[in-house]
């Protein structure tokens, strides 16, 4: 009974959500969307195919404000990312020495500070790196965000010189024994989605909602291909 | 007074009209303006598509030009700025891969070879507006080039082997002729030289302007010029320098290149070259979004290619196309000569048995797969593959087939039974091959430390070594000192690499006795061998035919002669790679030929900005 009406929920989100995202082709549609859509990774697919437009439009100050106190995720994230856009973060970090680096990921006084550390630091070793090397360090590193980056570089691998089938990728980002390593898969996912998937927007939007709370990187995988359709689709 | 006022501010619109009509370019396209037939079939352009007008595209550099002037700073990190701003009368087509006619529309070759009589565009004018004329190209290769009081490299591209120039004189305005002492094939790609403006720069040659310094030319067009004055024939000029910051590019309106539907190219209306001195935050501008295109490394493309879907850009890997360059492994046959000493090894080095055996032990398979993760070609030819002259090729320019390539299989066995053949065998049953006085044959295997590559070749190599005896021991040294040992012929073995190009003549300063980079064994020079003089021979008549196909028979001979001494043995090379973001439009079709006028293989002609197709 339960799983029943579980089931009904999400089809209403589903349906409801469908019926927001399909015409979302404008800035202005995109930007409703982030604001108001229900499920997070829908907010932040808009938010996401926002952020090009809001490097070039919104003044500074006001990202500044959205990226720290916008109303939802998607928002957020739009103002976030049009910041790093405009400002890369990680082109001043890289400068320097990677100990430095990795220092700062593991001892950094904010996690955003650990991460983009942690994230210029496997940039800076790049030349030294192989996938077994990142799976070792997102299975478990010094910091978190150390693990993390760890998983978004090898989500790289997965997509290149350690290339990973679908099924396998699916089952490491349900299953991963660490939030590195689900990340890794997740977003390798996320990529094998854009290259090869069918899916409409409203079925997309379905995925997310099956996945949103208990599955994040599954939802967060087709997330980005709702976002890539979106840019595809022009508007942003 | 106000009456003056009156006059001046009644006319300013006028006087302001007329001098944006002298910026603006050819009231119409020019007669003998060069077509370049994007999206038609049948002409090798079918696969581009037309584009339009506007935008901006970004690329980085890793350094500063160091002046504006094509002929006296010829280093990449400043062609990379010059190719912008300069035409030559003929270029090497980055679609066809083959010289095509730039400012000189045709050209014709005298029966007996010697000559050659361009016939340039007529209707031309510089980026300033002044006509471009056999004056012009005269005052290049005469006064500026062929002219020994001004310091140009240009000038050895011109040299024939028996050490005569050209002569150039102008026939008419729009008419040059070449003419050699005797049949010099590459001559033709050689007289690709960018052009200069006589108009801006003759009064800085000593020779037509005794009021200046013989000298003065080597310092002309430095980067304290106004970039008003930088006037060219290329697709942009210099509209901006920031040092260690950017050069911006504004269109030539006076370029005279047209796509078929008659539109004025470049398709974008500037270029921007961001200066970046690292690798890394060359890959995270990339990434960001703040340059268009760049040649990744191999160690980017986990990087690149976990993010390529998510945000929209292509990263073009062929594994199947080399880039220009050769890497090899050498060894220095005149070891201990100068002062009586290593004649074991000098003996052994010398020996081609034991290079031929040494080749048997370049596992190439597991070089690429381990350090280029399989995106690099197994190298045996001393020539790049793109030359149209690569002996893996059919015919001249013709199909890769590999037919006749000289390959020494990754063989331990084959190996072990050459090194044993020559009495290089383990008589200490230490497991080590000896020399015939029972010392230990050790080899001192040097590269540039922290060339990753070449780091990872050597180790691999010192690995296979090992299973058949053979103890090579790695000794990577700072570049300069490895390069210096290379030259003065200090080094033991080698492995390095050289760039590369498509005219194989220049391997004659590698392959004949007395060559710049015959280095090792500097004494063939005194002292030849049979197959230094082959070289020679060879070399000769590669020059001396004006027939690409018999030429082609020239150099492939010279390069399985090269492969078969095994002086140099070649190793793998890193196969082209190119990202681009997906608005760029015909950048799929960047060639790793590059483009005279276009580098990091993406030709600044036909590309465009997608976004701004109606």
């Amino acid at each position: 009974m339960r799983s029943g009406l579980r089931c009904t929920c999400w089809i209403a989100f589903a349906l409801s959500a469908v019926s927001i995202v399909a015409p979302a082709h404008t800035v202005a549609e995109l930007e409703m969307i982030a604001r108001s859509a229900v499920v997070r990774e829908v907010s932040m697919a808009a938010g996401l195919s926002l952020a090009s437009f809001y490097a070039t439009a919104v003044p500074l100050t006001d990202l500044e404000e959205r990226a720290k106190s916008g109303s939802t995720a998607g928002i957020r994230l739009a103002a976030r990312t049009a910041m790093d856009i405009l400002s890369d973060p990680l082109q001043l970090l890289v400068e320097q020495p990677a100990n430095d680096l990795k220092e700062l990921a593991i001892s950094g006084v904010t996690s955003d500070v650990r991460l983009d550390a942690a994230r210029a630091y496997y940039i800076k070793i790049r030349e030294a790196l192989t996938a077994a090397r990142l799976t070792a360090d997102a299975e478990g590193s010094e910091s978190e965000e150390l693990a993390l980056a760890a998983g978004e570089a090898l989500s790289g691998f997965y997509t290149s010189f350690e290339v990973m089938p679908a099924a396998e990728l699916m089952e490491q980002a349900v299953g991963g024994t660490t939030p590195g390593l689900r990340t890794a898969a997740g977003l390798a996912l996320g990529t094998h989605l854009i290259r090869t998937s069918s899916l409409t927007e409203g079925e997309i939007v379905v995925k997310i909602m099956e996945h949103t709370i208990v599955h994040t990187e599954l939802a967060e995988a087709y997330m980005l291909l709702l976002a890539h359709r979106w840019r595809e689709g022009g508007g942003a | 007074m106000r009456i003056r006022r009156v006059l001046f501010i009644c006319f300013l619109p006028l006087l302001v009209g007329a001098m944006l009509v002298a910026g603006q370019g050819y009231d119409e396209m020019p007669v003998d303006a060069k077509i370049l037939p994007l999206g038609v079939r049948g002409m090798g352009w079918g696969d581009l598509e037309p584009g339009v007008r506007g935008g901006t595209f970004y690329l980085s550099a890793p350094g500063n030009p160091n002046r504006w002037n094509p002929m006296t700073a010829t280093e990449t990190s400043t062609t990379l700025y010059t190719n912008h701003i300069y035409h030559g009368m003929v270029y090497l087509n980055p679609v066809t891969g083959v010289i095509d006619p730039l400012l000189a529309k045709s050209w014709e070759i005298s029966e007996e070879g010697r000559t050659i009589a361009f016939h340039l565009r007529r209707g031309l004018r510089w980026s300033d507006g002044e006509p471009f004329t056999a004056a012009d190209v005269l005052f290049t290769f005469r006064d500026v080039i062929l002219n020994e009081e001004i310091t140009t490299v240009a000038r050895d591209g011109l040299r024939l082997p028996d050490g005569t120039l050209p002569i150039i004189e102008k026939t008419d305005d729009y008419t040059v002729r070449v003419t050699t002492s005797s049949p010099f094939r590459p001559i033709l790609s050689a007289m690709g030289q960018k052009i200069l403006p006589k108009h801006k720069l003759e009064h800085l040659v000593h020779k037509l302007n005794p009021d200046v310094e013989p000298g003065t030319f080597d310092t002309a067009l430095g980067l304290d010029m106004h970039l008003a004055d930088i006037v060219g024939m290329g697709p942009y000029v210099p509209a901006s320098f920031a040092p260690d910051q950017q050069v911006v590019f504004e269109r030539n309106p006076y370029y005279y290149v047209y796509d078929a539907e008659g539109i004025q190219l470049p398709y974008f209306d500037r270029r921007v070259v961001l200066i970046v001195s690292s690798d890394d935050v060359t890959l995270l501008k990339f990434l960001n979004g703040e340059i268009d295109g760049y040649a990744p490394r191999t160690s980017d493309l986990p990087f690149l290619m976990g993010k390529a879907a998510l945000r929209d850009f292509t990263v073009k890997l062929d594994p199947a196309v080399g880039t220009y360059g050769s890497s090899w492994i050498a060894f220095n046959q005149d070891i201990g000569l100068a002062d009586g000493t290593d004649e074991n090894k000098r003996t052994l080095y010398r020996d081609r048995t034991f290079r031929q055996a040494f080749a048997h032990l370049l596992d190439k398979e597991a070089m690429i797969e381990s350090i280029f993760h399989g995106l690099a070609l197994p190298q045996w030819s001393p020539l790049s593959f793109g030359s149209p002259f690569y002996a893996g090729r059919e015919s001249y320019g013709g199909t890769l087939n590999e037919t006749d390539a000289v390959v020494f299989e990754y063989d331990l066995d084959e190996a072990s039974r050459l090194l044993d053949s020559i009495g290089v065998i383990d008589r200490g049953n230490d497991g080590w091959r000896d020399y015939e006085d029972g010392t230990r044959v050790v080899i001192s295997l040097s590269t540039v430390s922290g060339l990753s590559d070449f780091e990872g070749m050597a180790v691999i190599i010192s690995d296979r070594a090992r299973l058949v005896g053979l103890d090579v021991r790695l000794a990577p040294g700072e570049a300069n000192a490895v390069l210096t040992a290379m030259f003065t012929g200090s080094f033991d073995a080698l492995i390095l690499a050289f760039t590369g190009g498509n005219e194989p003549h220049s391997l004659g300063s590698l392959y004949t006795e007395c060559g710049r980079l015959h280095f090792w064994r500097q004494s063939a020079c005194d002292e030849p061998t049979e197959v230094d003089i082959a070289f020679s021979e060879l070399f000769g008549e590669g020059v001396a035919t004006l027939d690409a196909e018999e030429a082609f028979e020239i150099y492939a001979e010279i390069q399985r002669l090269a492969a078969e001494d095994a002086a140099l043995i070649y190793t793998a090379y890193a196969a082209f790679r190119y990202a681009f973001y997906d608005y760029v439009g015909n950048a799929e079709m960047a060639n790793p030929n590059g483009h005279a006028t276009g580098h990091s293989g993406n030709a600044c002609d036909f590309v465009f900005d997608r976004r701004l197709l109606p």
